[in-house]
């Protein structure tokens, strides 16, 4: 019995559903773990808020893409704007615009949550199987390194110069054009989004998907038993509310609508776990080292990230370690990766083709004293996430800028300089130092970005330290899940999207066995 | 896109607090030249001092004048929430005001009548500020102007860019068509009735 896709705009009567399971969110957790619930009978529903966008829709058009597919119109940022915050909405979620780099989580990472939060039975070994699936089902494989584009082959050729790590990226794609658009939706369904993989899959088998829908609440009984989920219809692309109420009587519910949303669902619903709920919220927070080229870079075209060094990623116990990866440079997003204005920005994307732009990604949250962000309610029960740029990530910042510099020009760049706003620029290797050392770095210094939002739902075994188990069940409430990115107890040095797929799939048990 | 919220960024302290509050006096009429009908949320005013940002950030050519970045914007802002909304409308004000021109930039005209020298040295004042509410203004004013800018296919040939590939998106089928709506569920509290593709 196959399921269906309603999309908002098609609902013209109050939605009563019932079901075994309700999630909350289409994204790489609420996709896998639908497919496995179907899969094992299960009768599953499906609310995501944003829209159901296909290929059919992904034009490539940037000035279109940004405000369909990302969170806020894609103006979600830090409560004081000094990172901004890409995040998807939209069905698929992150998956559908992500840059389809995967990794499996880094074994120095489990092992730190072993140690330090906890959490038994999350090791390597145990979750083999759970990576093994998600890689056949999602293609994950390297991307051949003759097929890396410019941009990539800065990073490869500037770390290899340097006698720096680097290697090809892993990347779930099957039949990937390698047109580089990955970041506003694949138009040829290369990429092995959850909305042409896992969602079609749970869908074949029964689930019921609602899209364009924002749940307000999880109702609970004075038990802390989840009853329902209520939600209601949304104008796409608007924060407009329809007419349309959305109410789910479920014997489980899951959260899966991504850090920052899932822990402000939470505390809509009246969870705060004693405050952890929204606490440790990370970022991997972002900067970039802009390198211009004498040579055709072209770093619109071509799979955006291909190529990645881990060289940093353990600067030793008292220091937040970084790797570095490429960004995809069409030309709105080149645009808002600085602060320029008038004839310096002319003059600067004037040479789009010949740039080359990198990314440094900070691993928040393993530093005993780094608790990241954290995520509270505004106004209507709107995530506001603050995140303070602490002395540790500023000292990070100062010594990635350099490693960001110091690739382009061994990579051959003509130039090669920061986002601030007036940039940094050096020529030559030993000019560098000096340069950076009059520099300042941090909250409102320089561009920052987010493309990896985790925690907010932490996880581990003591409900004093966490917010859900490591069955991923919510602490006192024995019918409420969240899988999703939210239970990352901290960052992972690592892109997360196949962490996320990987905990999805183990999570099917218990999710299970709550029904 | 980014766009600053109100609640944030009065929360940044009292100065911006206060700030705000100056933002909505006015010495002098601001110049309102050629508003295009049909604005969304913008009003003329709130329009017009965008425009004259947009011209500084994004001067061309093409100009931003003439790929009509402030009404796009005003196009865009559609979407966003009220707050954020509200939000840029007061930036707008505050960098349009004289009084608070004076005291930030040493520019004692509204912001639209000023020179385009004295609106550069006011958005470089802004950017580079202490005060990080103005920095976050300016960054919120200038990537809504210049992520619109750089989106236009009007403005690609400036960059070099070729524009992104066809791939015929328009002659695809939808992955999975959509269903008609379930019935509603019985008021016993039965099922709803399957429901085949």
């Amino acid at each position: 019995m196959s399921g269906f896709v309603l999309q908002g705009h098609e609902l013209d009567r109050p939605v009563e559903e019932r079901c075994d399971v309700c999630i909350v969110g289409s994204g790489a957790g609420g996709a896998v773990l639908a497919a496995g619930l179907v899969e094992m009978g299960l009768d599953v529903v499906m609310l995501e808020a944003g829209g159901y966008h296909t290929r059919r829709d992904f034009d490539l058009n940037e000035g279109k893409a940004y405000p369909l597919f990302y969170q806020d119109r894609s103006a979600r940022a830090t409560d004081d704007q000094a990172i901004a915050v890409l995040q998807g909405r939209t069905v698929g979620g992150g998956t559908t615009i992500n840059w389809t780099t995967c990794f499996r989580t880094p074994g120095r990472i489990l092992e730190h949550w072993q140690r330090v939060h906890g959490i038994e039975g999350l090791d390597e070994a145990s979750l083999a199987p759970a990576f093994e699936a998600v890689e056949a089902r999602l293609n994950i494989q390297p991307w051949p390194e003759a097929q890396a584009n410019a941009n990539n082959r800065a990073l490869l050729d500037g770390a290899k110069a340097l006698g720096w790590e680097a290697s090809p990226l892993r990347r779930n794609v099957r039949g990937c054009a390698n047109s580089g658009f990955c970041g506003v939706g694949c138009p040829v369904d290369g990429k092995q989004s959850m909305h042409v993989t896992f969602l079609p899959d749970a869908v074949a088998g029964g689930m019921r998907l609602y899209s364009d829908v924002e749940v307000d609440r999880v109702e609970l009984d004075a038990a802390g038993v989840a009853r329902a989920v209520h939600g209601h219809g949304v104008v796409r692309g608007s924060f407009e509310a329809t007419r349309t109420q959305v109410r789910v009587q479920a014997k489980v519910v899951v959260l899966a609508g991504g850090a920052i949303n899932s822990p402000a669902l939470l505390l809509r619903s009246g969870v705060d776990g004693g405050g952890r709920v929204g606490a440790r919220t990370f970022l991997h927070p972002v900067i970039a080292g802009i390198g211009v080229y004498a040579k055709k870079i072209e770093g619109y075209f071509g799979a955006p990230q291909s190529i990645g060094s881990h060289q940093f990623i353990d600067r030793g116990p008292d220091k937040v370690g970084y790797f570095l990866e490429a960004a995809p440079l069409q030309p709105m997003l080149a645009s808002i990766s600085n602060l320029l204005m008038g004839d310096e920005l002319r003059d600067f994307l004037a040479r789009l083709p010949q740039l080359s732009g990198l990314l440094a990604l900070h691993v928040d949250g393993l530093l005993p004293q780094d608790e990241g962000g954290v995520v509270r309610l505004g106004d209507g029960g709107r995530p506001r996430l603050s995140y303070p740029v602490q002395p540790w990530l500023v000292e990070a910042m100062r010594s990635s800028q350099e490693a960001l510099l110091r690739v382009h020009l061994a990579a051959g760049a003509e130039q090669a300089g920061t986002t601030h706003p007036r940039p940094i620029l050096v020529r030559r290797p030993d000019e560098i130092g000096p340069a950076l050392a009059a520099a300042r770095f941090g909250a409102h210094e320089h561009a920052i970005f987010s493309a990896h939002q985790m925690g907010g739902c932490a996880m581990g075994p003591d409900p004093a330290r966490s917010v859900v188990g490591p069955d991923h069940r919510v602490h006192g409430h024995p019918n409420l899940f969240v899988v999703d990115g939210s239970v990352l107890p901290t960052a992972l040095g690592v892109n997360p999207s196949q962490t996320i797929y990987a905990l999805a799939w183990r999570a099917r048990a218990a999710v299970a066995s709550a029904v | 896109m980014a766009a600053p919220s109100r609640r944030r960024l009065l929360q940044l302290g009292l100065v911006g607090g206060a700030l705000l509050a100056v933002g909505g006096l006015s010495l002098a009429p601001s110049r309102v030249d050629g508003a295009p009908p049909g604005l969304r949320l913008l009003n003329p005013r709130e329009w017009a001092v965008l425009d004259a940002v947009a011209a500084r950030i994004c001067p061309g050519p093409p100009s931003a004048r003439e790929l009509g970045v402030a009404a796009l914007v005003d196009q865009a802002l559609v979407g966003f929430h009220p707050a954020d909304v509200t939000e840029i409308k007061q930036a707008l004000m505050l960098l349009e005001n004289g009084l608070f021109g004076l005291l930030s930039a040493g520019r004692p005209v509204p912001f639209t009548r000023a020179s385009p020298e004295q609106q550069d040295a006011t958005l470089q004042a802004w950017r580079e500020s202490p005060v990080l509410l103005l920095r976050s203004a300016y960054k919120a004013l200038r990537n809504l102007c210049a992520s619109t800018w750089h989106a236009q296919p009007g403005a690609w040939a400036a960059v070099g860019y070729p524009g992104p590939p066809d791939f015929g998106q328009a002659a695809a089928p939808a992955l999975q068509p959509p269903q008609p709506p379930p019935a509603p569920p019985a008021p016993d509290g039965a099922p709803p009735p399957e429901v085949s593709p």
